[in-house]
């Protein structure tokens, strides 16, 4: 009889192991895996630590001269809105506290001169912090996180699709390896419609990841009453890199955000990509977004300031 | 009019009867090529195709809608019945609802207002600074009691601090049943009872209305099932697509009245042949009209039904003519062809002049832009022009192909009761009994004096001011609509929810302004820019001279250098709309308002909140110089560019279509004002529209309205650069839309209508009659018969307004039953007159006789065709629907008039006057 009563304690801390480290997040030590035969959720963790450039100490889009992230959000038969922006990421925090944080400064348009510092910490149950540098009142305003189905800066993408969604909050399924056989979406602008910040933009999908094979995962969302039941991603089996993400709800397509993703070097990690540029439609109301960015302005590992990620450096961006 | 020697009557009837199996077949092909079509008929009930597009206020409406949608909202209102809201079970429900509503098709999810609904946030400040959090979670209240007491805790917290949105979520009472005010939305004594969810549906919703609206009672069903709750629904999506399922589920009625038909023909006919053929004949008249209504695929409305009925009724009673004086001759006779000559040739002309007055009625209506009117016009006209070949041709012929018996005919040659009725009349009017007619008529006269308020003789102040002002000599007959009234009877459900929801809500009617800027968007610079040194000037005056200087040399515009375009980056206007909210929410008639302003002062409120604090009330405004300067004088931040922040933060922290509906984030130079009117009495919303156009005229050259047109003064925005936007004698208001609009907009065309259009079908009539008996003392006798119907009609009106019976004022869906009547009524006048004409000559000019003999037969033969059209009224009167029951009383009221004058007025008349064309020997 004592056997079953240690087998039963052994399952319990098993599962309670099992669920502790599913809801953990991801290491940012998250190793490369040596082994090929990958389960459904080790994929998506290493498409985490893909997504949140956890091989670089820091990663960055910033201005080279006229070249800058632009974000273009596009309803149908409108004309787009663009907004031009920078991007400071750091990974490098030993404090226990701190995983990351990322510095972000709108360059044009409205919210021009307005900086966002996101801190992100260690303890996954605690909330992003949103510190907001707003120039034409000249004060600094904290936010709450924002929820998961939020849109993300007005776009088609969510704050769940960008940073907040982990692994752990959905079920993930391995459906197998496949050739991905498609060039990527992009906003094909009509007689004018063009901005200054979109006339220099391609004028096709990236066609790069064409023939190359892809992992098919397909996760279930653990929320209840969401905006879609599952979504199917498409992810490099070297890289890890997602390109394709395919949103269900009812067994209907309804979004896609395609990702196109470049080099960086700077590491021997086949990991160690970044975005060349991210496109998401909405397919029931045709909007689309696309953040393209230039090939020039990336930069991983450089060196800041110590207090670069700070409210210093929001109170000090020049309109 | 001379029937017997009628070359072309006799020709007719030669022609009929040789070619007779030719027209036959004909006419049931062409009923079955129009069956064929009968499945496209397009009934989808849609006020914005109703009123004429070029009206001020419908067009207004129109761009309204275009531009910002909310065009087909519906409302879900739950109200406890105990305690109050903040109970699991009861946003549990609300969610669940919201979540139905949006899997309905064509929902615009973006457009919901509701606790449930994405975009309606929580927005307070905890310990990580501003929250921005959806009111319940997605996976509704939570089982836990612990966690649900939070997330309600929650819950009432956000509804209670959110000024802007809270009256459109809530409704809040205080212990005595008084509904609280908005200001004290956030008091404790104010308690939540009921909640809504505001539903919004696209234009395509209109094509789909039966099933769709079956969907929507379905899930009435259920939720009125729960004791705990009552639920009520209203809203111009529900409350049309309901009208037509009305109609449909009542179909019963219909086969009442067929009954009646056929009960009718059976006892004036007593054989099988006399009941059917006319059913027949009618029948294939509605088919072949209902076929034209699906191929041409006009956008009908539920009135329409009225065509049908009114062409059942006339076609019967057309019928019952040419059937009597086909059975009379047949029993004279006893030659089936020989009677269907005589019966052709002598009904043909009194039936094509009186189907010609008829389609007067009808034709007269096409004369006004309304396309209701016209799909009267056009297919009472067609109707009754195959009333012609469909009963008074082809019953005779079918009687050829199978003949009653001689025998069985003779029994035609007079029933009891005709003779009794004829009798009776003839003794009336030839006798002292003649005043008695004449004293009713002078009765209906005297009501209707009263009733209308002729000329103002009650010396009513008000009255006063529609006689002077708008010319209106019957001010005791409102003109204005009460449209849920005017669709619903006050005794329906629909209507009693309606009440209550106006009750509990902030109002049921919207009204929308929008608001255009009037310094059009330049194009973005694309590849040359304004010079870099622009950057650095910064006194305001001096940049804007030079981006201005820029602009007409490079003929585009440098946001980056200059700022974003469009009027709603402005402080000054949002300065000026806040007032003007300030001012309508103040205002007796309006319930609450709502605009892209809104969000600016909410965004205020919370980003002036400094870190750890709440945010504070006093800061929800626009954040103007006088704003910043009363806080801190020396403040020398800039409005503008605080207000062009706030635009780009809402830009950034909402969904695509979020604010589409108040602001154009595509140009920030047009948006709407949303308000919602409290009351449906027609003359309050006529005058809550004045008062608002008032409003405009008064401030519309302030800082901020200066800059901005609003509404549309016609079909475009042509009207806003032209002599219509300059003060002068064409100088027009800008109309404004919402159903606000679209309800003075009805009362406008009626004001135009009410009485020119029964006056033109009253002189085209009176043409026509004179020409059609070579008589102006005959025609005029005839049109004044139809003046006393008329304004007996419009005593109705007044009854109905004195009463406050808002189905039965006289609006415009009613104002068609003033020509119609006209057109039909004098029928049965033509019948008598050329009947008492062929008797006179019968009779050797023996007026007594004459008239006995015309009372016999003509007279029976309208009293039957009477009670047919009132038995065909029955379903019109049956259903919940008010406009089609006002149809039918106004119609009916009128026939009952005309028949009367027809037997006794004007046998009366005839033989005071003398016309020659009776009396000529």
């Amino acid at each position: 009889m004592r056997y079953p009563v240690r087998a039963g304690v052994a399952a319990v801390a098993l599962a309670l192991t099992a669920s502790l480290s599913a809801a953990a997040g991801v290491s940012k030590d998250l190793a490369y895996p040596t082994d090929g035969n990958l389960t459904a959720e080790q994929i998506i963790e290493q498409t985490y630590f893909v997504n949140h450039f956890y091989a670089f100490d820091n990663y960055a889009i910033t201005k080279k001269g006229r070249d800058i992230t632009v974000l273009v959000i596009k309803s149908r038969d409108k004309k787009p809105t663009t907004n031009t922006l920078e991007r400071y990421l750091n990974n490098i925090y030993d404090d226990g506290v701190i995983k990351a944080q990322d510095l972000a400064i709108f360059r044009s348009g409205k919210l021009k001169g307005t900086g966002m510092l996101i801190t992100d910490y260690e303890d996954d149950t605690k909330s992003q912090s949103y510190m907001i540098w707003l120039p034409a009142l000249r004060k600094i305003r904290r936010f709450a996180e924002p929820a998961h189905d939020d849109a993300w800066g007005g776009s088609d993408f969510t704050f769940g699709d960008v940073t907040l969604r982990k692994p752990f909050h959905e079920n993930h399924e391995l459906l197998g390896k496949e050739t991905f056989n498609d060039c990527l979406g992009f906003i094909e602008f009509g007689q004018g419609e063009h901005t200054r910040f979109t006339k220099n933009l391609p004028t096709a999908g990236s066609c790069d990841h064409k023939g190359k094979e892809v992992y098919k995962v397909k996760s279930a969302t653990k929320f209840e009453n969401w905006w879609y039941d599952e979504r199917v991603s498409y992810i490099d089996t070297r890289t890890f890199a997602d390109y394709r993400t395919e949103y269900f709800k009812n067994g209907e397509a309804i979004k896609v955000i395609d990702r196109d993703w470049v080099s960086l070097g700077a590491s021997d990690d086949p990991r160690a990509v970044g975005w060349g540029y991210w496109y998401g439609k909405t397919l029931a109301t045709g909007n689309q977004t696309w953040a393209y960015i230039p090939a020039k302005v990336n930069a991983v590992n450089a060196t800041y300031k110590k207090d670069w990620w700070s409210e210093k450096t929001l109170r000090k961006i020049k309109r | 009019m001379k029937t017997k020697e009628n070359a072309w009557a006799n020709a007719y009837a030669d022609f009929v009867l040789r070619y007779r199996w030719v027209i036959v077949t004909l006419l049931v092909a062409a009923t079955i090529v129009a069956a064929l079509q009968i499945h496209k008929l397009d009934i989808r009930n849609d006020p914005d195709t109703l009123l004429p597009p070029s009206n001020r206020y419908v067009a207004t409406n129109l761009y309204a809608e275009h531009n910002f949608g909310m065009g087909n909202l519906m409302v879900f209102a739950l109200k406890v019945k105990e305690g109050d809201i903040w109970q699991p079970w009861f946003i549990n429900k609300i969610q669940k609802i919201h979540n139905e509503l949006v899997a309905l098709p064509h929902s615009r999810e973006a457009n919901f207002i509701d606790i449930a609904a994405q975009k309606i946030k929580y927005m307070g400040a905890d310990e990580n600074g501003l929250v921005f959090k959806r009111l319940i979670p997605t996976e509704g209240i939570s089982d836990d009691p612990d966690i649900a007491k939070e997330q309600l805790a929650f819950l009432r917290e956000g509804v209670k601090n959110n000024p802007v949105m809270a009256p459109m979520l809530v409704s809040m009472w205080d212990a005595d049943g008084n509904r609280c005010a908005y200001e004290d939305y956030n008091k404790d004594h104010c308690i939540a009872k009921a909640a809504y969810v505001i539903a919004d549906y696209t234009d395509d919703v209109k094509e789909t209305y039966l099933p769709w609206v079956r969907e929507v009672r379905s899930m009435m069903d259920e939720y009125a099932q729960d004791e705990r709750i009552e639920l009520l629904v209203a809203g111009e999506p529900y409350f049309l697509a309901w009208m037509l399922a009305d109609l449909v589920n009542k179909w019963w009625l219909f086969a009442i009245s067929l009954v009646i038909v056929i009960v009718v023909l059976w006892m004036e006919f007593r054989t099988w042949r006399g009941a059917l053929f006319p059913l027949i004949g009618v029948g294939m008249t509605i088919v072949m009209t209902l076929g034209l209504m699906g191929f041409t695929q006009f956008k009908l409305t539920t009135m329409m039904v009225l065509t049908p009925m009114l062409l059942l009724a006339i076609g019967i009673g057309h019928s019952v003519q040419i059937t009597r004086r086909f059975l009379l001759e047949h029993a004279r006779s006893g030659d089936c062809t020989l009677s269907a000559r005589e019966s052709i040739r002598h009904t043909i002309i009194p039936a094509t002049l009186s189907i010609i007055t008829d389609m007067v009625g009808f034709a007269t209506l096409a004369a006004v832009d309304i396309s209701f009117y016209k799909a009267y016009a056009y297919f009472g006209m067609f109707g009754m022009l195959t009333l012609l070949l469909t009963t008074t041709t082809l019953i005779p012929l079918l009687l050829t192909a199978f003949p009653p018996s001689q025998e069985s005919c003779q029994q035609m040659k007079s029933h009891g009761w005709e003779t009794g009725v004829g009798g009776f009349l003839t003794r009336l009017i030839t006798g002292p009994g003649k005043w008695i007619p004449v004293a009713a008529v002078i009765l209906v006269m005297v009501g209707s004096v009263y009733f209308t308020n002729l000329m103002n003789w009650k010396g009513d102040p008000a009255a006063e001011v529609k006689l002077v002002e708008e010319n209106d000599i019957m001010p005791g007959v409102e003109k204005g609509i009460n449209y849920a009234r005017a669709a619903f009877k006050g005794s329906s459900d629909t209507w009693k929810d309606l009440v209550q929801l106006n009750e509990i809500m902030p109002g049921v009617i919207s009204v929308a302004i929008p608001i255009r800027g009037k310094q059009p968007n330049l194009v973005e610079c694309l590849d040359t820019y304004y010079p870099d040194d622009i950057y650095d000037i910064e006194d305001p005056i001096e940049k804007a001279q030079a981006c201005d200087k820029y602009k007409k040399e490079l003929a585009c515009w440098d946001s980056e250098a200059c700022g974003p375009q469009g009027v709603f980056n402005d402080v000054d206007l949002h300065t000026d709309l806040e007032k003007m909210e300030n001012w309508m929410r103040a205002h007796e008639f309006i319930g609450y308002t709502g605009s892209y302003t809104q969000y600016i002062r909410l965004v205020n409120m919370l980003l002036a909140a400094e870190p750890g604090e709440q945010p504070n009330l006093k800061d929800l405004t626009v954040p103007n110089k006088d704003y910043l300067l009363a806080i801190d004088p020396d403040d020398d931040r800039s409005p503008n560019e605080i207000v062009q922040m706030y635009n780009g933060l809402l830009e950034a922290m909402t969904s695509a279509g979020d604010m589409d509906s108040f602001v154009d984030t595509e140009s920030w130079n047009e948006g709407v004002v949303l308000g919602f009117i409290n009351t449906m009495h027609p003359v309050e919303t006529h005058e809550v529209t004045m008062d608002i156009q008032q409003y405009i005229e008064d401030h519309k050259n302030e800082p901020g309205f200066s800059k901005v047109h609003f509404g549309l003064r016609n079909a475009d925005t042509s009207g806003d650069t032209n002599e219509m936007s300059t003060e002068g004698p064409d100088y027009v208001r800008p109309g404004i839309g919402g159903f606000l609009g679209a309800t003075e907009a009805t009362r406008e065309v009626a004001m135009e209508n009410w009485l020119i259009g029964p006056l033109q079908t009253a002189l085209a009539i009176f043409i026509i009659a004179a020409l059609m008996f070579r008589s102006v003392l005959v025609s005029a006798l005839l049109t004044l018969t139809l003046f006393i119907t008329l304004f007996a009609q419009y005593g109705l009106g007044g009854y109905f307004t004195s009463v406050e019976n808002w189905s039965g004022n006289l609006a415009f869906h009613l104002l068609v039953t003033l020509s119609i009547a006209m057109g039909l009524g004098v029928d049965y006048g033509i019948y008598m007159i050329s009947r008492l004409r062929e008797e006179m000559q019968n009779t050797g000019n023996n007026w007594v006789e004459a008239l006995r003999n015309t009372q016999n037969t003509t007279g029976s033969a309208v009293i039957v065709s009477i009670i047919v059209l009132l038995g065909s009224f029955i379903p019109l009167a049956g259903t919940t629907l008010a406009n089609t029951w006002g149809l039918s009383v106004y119609i009916g009221w009128a026939l009952i008039i005309d028949v009367f004058t027809a037997l006794m007025l004007l046998p009366l008349m005839i033989k005071w006057f003398k016309p020659k064309y009776v009396f000529q020997r």
